[in-house]
């Protein structure tokens, strides 16, 4: 999509009610399915949270002392003298999500796997997932996902099924606009520029950034739109004209007629 | 992929004696930008950059064929394109 076309977008997306995006709303809110918690499975989840927080603070707190005596002691301490708890609760939110599958109560601790679990064990928070979108992605209780979906490309790999099923049924506008968001910014980042699916998803990004209210998501979807404006696939990149580290200009369009890596780098 | 057509270069976000004494330790070999530079937009914003490090590939003419943050995806492309650019 060229300047012109993108600017042409917009008048489209201006004209175009900021209800749309609530339109799968309507087909969720006809949804029977109970999307209830038990009492006892609730409790379960908070009694389980709770200790999972309280354990990961002092885990936390004994290792930063055991680490700062080490080094008093001028002795090395590595992190895998004083394992994380984490994998024990993780089997324990894993074994309430499988005692409850299939039903609301399993939710919760699925959720909690996705936004918590995943620096532990990737694969299994990929499944929960899956599974929340597959088979939960009508609750009314999957807002804590909202985190995770913003990098959800990065952790997961390609997710856009399970985003689309978000998408179509969560009765939460909040959600849905945010897995819009992962999975159309995806699109426009990964196919090319002159693309039934480019054109498509950057006409999606660009609706929602016209009818969303949510001030976290915006200034996101104004820096996606930029970059499929200028870098989508097959777009020509601006000329970049700088000095490099001993004061020497040179040029990016120096190097035409080769293949460029332009890594963004620094010493972290 | 030396004697083929391929370069990388650098967009560098550190104070040049850190990037300098990054390069010494790391043996690194491929000319980088300062990214800020006084009375000039920093790169980074101009390429929209949302985090670090980002790596744009190019194609022979300017074209982006691939932007984001993994490193191996985009060590992909770049081979493919110079192989591309030998059967040409």
């Amino acid at each position: 999509m060229n300047r012109r076309s993108f600017a042409a977008w917009l008048v489209l997306a201006s004209a175009i009610p900021a209800g749309l995006i609530a339109t799968s709303a309507t087909a969720t809110a006809q949804d029977d399915a109970p999307h209830t918690i038990s009492k006892a499975a609730q409790t379960r989840y908070e009694a389980l949270l709770a200790e999972y927080r309280d354990g990961m603070s002092a885990w936390s707190t004994e290792m930063s002392a055991k680490a700062k005596a080490a080094r008093n002691a001028g002795e090395e301490f590595g992190d895998d003298e004083f394992p994380s708890p984490l994998p024990g609760y993780l089997a324990k939110f894993k074994a309430a999500s499988d005692e409850y599958a299939g039903t609301e109560n399993a939710v919760p601790f699925l959720a909690w796997i996705v936004t918590s679990g995943a620096r532990e064990d990737i694969e299994l928070a990929r499944a929960c997932f899956t599974t929340l979108a597959s088979t939960h992605a009508a609750s009314p209780n999957l807002d804590d996902l909202v985190s995770v979906l913003p990098n959800v490309h990065g952790m997961f790999g390609d997710v856009n099924a399970s985003l689309t099923a978000l998408v179509d049924k969560s009765p939460s506008k909040k959600l849905r606009e945010w897995a819009t968001f992962a999975r159309d910014s995806h699109v426009v980042a990964a196919e090319p520029h002159d693309s039934k699916a480019y054109d498509e998803a950057l006409g999606r990004l660009i609706t929602l950034n016209e009818a969303t209210e949510d001030q976290r998501l915006k200034p996101r979807l104004e820096s996606k739109l930029l970059i499929a404006e200028s870098f989508a696939i097959g777009m020509v990149a601006p000329d970049i004209e700088g000095i490099d580290l001993d004061g020497t200009a040179f040029k990016l369009s120096d190097y035409a007629g080769k293949v460029v890596f332009v890594d963004f780098w620094g010493d972290w | 992929m030396k004697d083929k057509p391929f370069s990388l270069v650098g967009v560098n976000s550190d104070k040049v004696d850190v990037a300098k004494d990054a390069i010494a330790r790391n043996n690194l070999n491929w000319r980088s930008f300062q990214n800020s530079v006084e009375g000039r937009p920093a790169i980074s914003d101009d390429w929209t950059v949302e985090g670090w490090p980002t790596i744009v590939v190019l194609d022979a003419e300017r074209r982006v064929r691939y932007r984001g943050h993994d490193g191996y995806a985009a060590t992909d492309v770049a081979k493919r394109l110079v192989e591309e650019m030998a059967t040409d």
